[in-house]
């Protein structure tokens, strides 16, 4: 996707629906990418798997951060507005092709399980998870279909 | 890959009217991406399903989703709940991105 480009569908990850629901520095790039999907000009897919990392991160806000709890869960629980798709994902369709991507890319599980859902699609992730785009970068199979919104693609 | 859509008027369907489109995606995700954006290209909306109901046409697999024409209630509503969750949000303490932390 050339710089600038905006698709029509891209994969999200829960680093990107994090950030519009807690207040996070990236909160107003993601609030961009959350009014695309609203007015219909973006298809945002999650799989089923990001609600699982979400409560990973609302355990974190609240242990690590000290958020107060009632927030944080009424936050998770509000997520169910941010006007995503969500698909299957194949938590076992794609068992040994997350696990490839872990190995070849040493990224997480869940970025793995996010890389090879958009790959089937032939499309792209957006993250905030700048680490998770670098690792994307050094591998010609996946290099550039790793995107942070504002930095690399701007709704 | 196509939609079927059933041969009624789109401006009758309301909140209590809905119709099953029909996409013959060769995935159930991708049938439930071909059926998201034809319902945005005529202002319906999907049910929420992340598995669709398939049936078998001519042996030809099509999964199907219900969808509907919200009310401007309904849309004030999702309005609402969305104005209230940013107000909600930007009174949270900032704090730094959950982003990576599988990754350690």
């Amino acid at each position: 996707m050339p710089s600038g480009a905006l698709p029509r569908r891209v994969v999200l990850d829960a680093s990107v629906v994090a950030a519009w629901s807690f207040h996070e520095d990236d909160t107003e790039e993601a609030r961009k990418v959350q009014a695309a999907l609203e007015s219909g000009q973006l298809t945002g897919l999650a799989p089923s798997l990001m609600w699982a990392e979400l409560q990973q991160i609302c355990r974190r806000k609240w242990n690590v951060f000290r958020v107060a709890r009632e927030a944080v869960e009424a936050s998770y629980e509000a997520s169910l507005l941010a006007g995503l798709t969500e698909v299957s994902g194949g938590l076992t369709r794609f068992r040994a092709e997350a696990w490839k991507w872990v190995k070849a890319l040493n990224v997480g599980s869940y970025d793995a399980y996010y890389l090879a859902l958009a790959l089937s699609l032939e499309l792209d992730v957006w993250t905030f998870d700048r680490s998770f785009r670098d690792a994307a970068l050094k591998d010609p199979r996946t290099a550039g279909r790793v995107s942070v919104p504002g930095e690399d693609v701007f709704p | 890959m196509s939609i079927i859509a059933p041969d009624v008027d789109l401006a009758e369907l309301g909140d209590e009217r809905g119709v099953m489109i029909w996409s013959d995606a060769p995935s159930n995700d991708e049938a439930i991406i071909e059926i998201e954006e034809w319902c945005v290209e005529h202002d319906l909306l999907r049910t929420r399903e992340v598995w669709l109901r398939a049936k078998l046409v001519n042996g030809d697999r099509w999964r199907g989703a219900m969808c509907y024409r919200p009310s401007p209630g309904i849309q004030e509503a999702m309005d609402a709940d969305r104005a209230a969750w940013r107000r909600h949000v930007d009174r949270m303490p900032l704090t730094p991105s959950c982003a990576g932390m599988d990754n350690d």
